[in-house]
């Protein structure tokens, strides 16, 4: 019996050992924030080397907010996300609602239609997008008037709206709302309830997992973008976090003050990420099985 | 009536005024959004790629065919004898001419119009070169190529492994998952950042790391060796990935029935028969969508290249998306970069559809 033991102990320190060593680089970044570039790159041994506490203590956290305008970046990335992830959810789950319980014409096809639309990635068809939203017209109101702009470029919403419908959401709730008995929206409809109440008060509630793992990949894509906005969003005024990373990158001298705007950005969704890792988890699965 | 099997889901009887209209209020916004965003930037790129449009220019756009798509591929081989007189390695004798560089000897030969070098070689007395139209483009496709031949066995191999061992309950196990799963929601952008900095080569990790195990061992600047760039990319991009294979990994694993673990276990078979028989053909399928999604993903890097090496050294790192935007975008050729868009498209299904053959050559 203690052989077994033995074995089961070296199997689980081995294994704290390679996950150690795995999530060293995550760990690295965190300390690195708190020390002067000599210090990073001269510190020897481990200890020293991972002890966040002998080096320059805040001073490259006020870096990053004195040279960079991080604030701003961090408010057009959580606009950006917000609005994704709320309209995402709805305009997906609308489609796949009305796909599914209503009778459509050629119903067949369009589902068709829409699993041809899976296999266009995203990258193939950025820069004709970029062409399309340049030439999009949109309406804003500016003190207390209308402005019409020609132009999608260097917005807010040209990062959120183009993004928003995806046929892989829609596919994956209609198989999810196709388990969900139909009865209670029906008893519903009789008792002459409109279709919009039971769309938001029977159906969402009752399709929460789904919506949840849609509400994440959507998360998790918007707050990582990268792609769209070094294409589309250039002005200073509406970058968000990842481009302004890659810049602040290319321009500052001091390690420490990068490490500290990458431990400034990665913190936030690691905390989600370990509050909500079981929805995490089953929608990354999802998101990619199907 | 109605007997479609997906009806037994619609509505039977709405006791809507206007039940078709809501349907499609329903879905507008969706396919609206579908349509303009999706399908139709999709017929733009296949159309402009058929034109010689760029940005910002004064003449109109104009029909060329498949002229991109040709400039895109052309590649030829021209062999040149090396000359047992005069002076071998200067001399380029082709067709009965003689010349001393062979960019005069490109020029006027006219079959090899707007080619230039893509790489050379010696063989059998003979100086062969493979000449390509736009030999940036060549290199960036087999440096893609390179990077998923690279990166999707190895991702796939450690995310087995791991799952094999992190397989089953209890809170230690889930830990330990979820620390594995921890790059995969860290932006790409950052993993970039950060391993740059541990990439250093004075000073940098991995450098101080490699150089305390192994005795005699020369710092290499990992990002900047045309030997090592690509190489190095492809293990910061295992490192971020691995933990979306294991979790799809392990939840093929918990599909595979205990009971025949114990049935073998019974008969004597050991770990490695267990693995073998058992583990493999229950995880085939798992594996086969694994393999294909991975194999997709790679092929769109682009992230890494344009944050860390900008497709350098020595266009090393060039892969087909980077090299896309910067034609289509920085230098503004749109209809250069559709095509390179549309021949990624190409790519991209036709692994696509190898990967429901495969699937479904399963099912006989």
């Amino acid at each position: 019996m203690t052989n077994i033991n033995l074995l089961k102990w070296c199997k689980w320190s081995l294994l704290s050992l390679v996950a150690l060593t795995f999530i060293s680089p995550l760990l690295f970044m965190f300390v690195a924030s708190f020390k002067s570039d000599s210090q990073i790159f001269s510190q020897q041994g481990i200890l020293q080397t991972f002890n966040p506490f002998n080096g320059v203590g805040l001073e490259n956290y006020r870096t990053v907010f004195r040279d960079t305008p991080f604030v701003n970046y961090l408010t057009n990335s959580l606009i950006v996300t917000l609005f994704s992830v709320v309209f995402s959810v709805l305009v997906n789950s609308m489609a796949a609602y009305a796909l599914l319980r209503f009778p459509w014409h050629h119903k067949h096809f369009i589902f068709t239609c829409l699993l041809a639309l899976l296999v266009i990635p995203f990258e193939a068809i950025v820069l004709p997008l970029v062409f399309i939203v340049t030439n999009l017209p949109w309406l804003s109101i500016e003190g207390g008037q209308l402005n019409l702009t020609l132009s999608w470029f260097n917005s807010l919403h040209v990062q959120i709206i183009p993004e928003l419908a995806n046929p892989f959401f829609i596919y994956l709730i209609y198989a999810y709302l196709k388990s969900l008995p139909k009865d209670y929206e029906e008893a519903a409809l009789l008792e002459g309830v409109s279709i919009w109440k039971i769309y938001f008060f029977v159906v969402m509630p009752m399709a929460k997992p789904v919506l949840a793992t849609v509400a994440i990949l959507t998360f998790l894509r918007s707050w990582n973008a990268y792609l769209l906005p070094i294409l589309v969003a250039q002005a200073e005024a509406v970058r968000p976090l990842m481009p302004g990373m890659q810049q602040f990158f290319g321009h500052s001298t001091s390690w420490g003050a990068i490490m500290a705007y990458a431990t400034l950005i990665t913190l936030p969704v690691l905390g989600v990420f370990c509050l909500l890792q079981k929805y995490f988890v089953s929608g990354i699965q999802g998101g990619i099985k199907s | 009536m109605r007997n479609h099997p997906a009806s037994n889901h619609e509505f039977t009887y709405t006791g809507l005024k206007n039940d078709k209209g809501k349907a499609r209020l329903l879905a507008l916004p969706a396919i609206g959004l579908l349509f303009v965003f999706l399908v139709l930037p999709f017929l733009v790129a296949v159309t402009t790629s058929f034109t010689d449009k760029r940005l910002l220019s004064p003449n109109q756009a104009e029909f060329v065919g498949i002229e991109n798509y040709a400039r895109l591929l052309s590649t030829k081989v021209l062999s040149v004898p090396l000359e047992a007189k005069g002076r071998p390695e200067l001399d380029f004798s082709y067709k009965g001419q003689t010349y001393s560089k062979l960019r005069d000897l490109l020029r006027d030969n006219p079959e090899f119009n707007g080619y230039s070098v893509l790489y050379q070689f010696d063989i059998y007395n003979n100086k062969r070169y493979i000449l390509a139209k736009d030999p940036l483009f060549i290199k960036s496709l087999f440096n893609t190529f390179k990077f998923v031949f690279m990166v999707v066995p190895i991702q796939i191999l450690l995310a087995l492994t791991l799952a094999l061992v992190l397989n089953g309950e209890g809170k230690l196990r889930l830990t330990y998952k979820l620390l594995f799963f921890a790059p995969v929601v860290t932006s790409m952008v950052v993993v970039c950042v950060v391993w740059s900095m541990l990439y250093q080569q004075q000073g940098g990790l991995l450098n101080t790391a490699l150089g305390n195990l192994l005795s005699d061992y020369q710092a290499i600047d990992w990002l900047r060796d045309p030997e090592w760039a690509m190489f190095s990319i492809v293990i910061l991009s295992a490192w971020q990935g691995l933990g979306i294979q294991m979790l799809i990994l392990l939840s093929g694993l918990k599909s595979i029935p205990q009971n025949l673990y114990e049935a073998a276990q019974l008969d004597g078979a050991n770990c490695w028969s267990q693995f073998r028989y058992i583990t493999l053909p229950g995880l085939k399928n798992t594996l086969i969508v694994v393999i294909l999604s991975t194999t997709i993903f790679a092929f769109a890097l682009f992230v890494q290249v344009d944050v860390m090496t900008q497709g350098g050294p020595q266009d090393t790192t060039s892969t087909v998306l980077f090299y896309a935007i910067e034609k289509g975008f920085r230098q503004q050729q749109i209809a250069y970069g559709a095509a390179v868009c549309i021949f990624y498209f190409a790519l991209i299904v036709s692994f696509t559809l190898l990967q429901k053959r495969l699937i479904s050559h399963d099912k006989h």
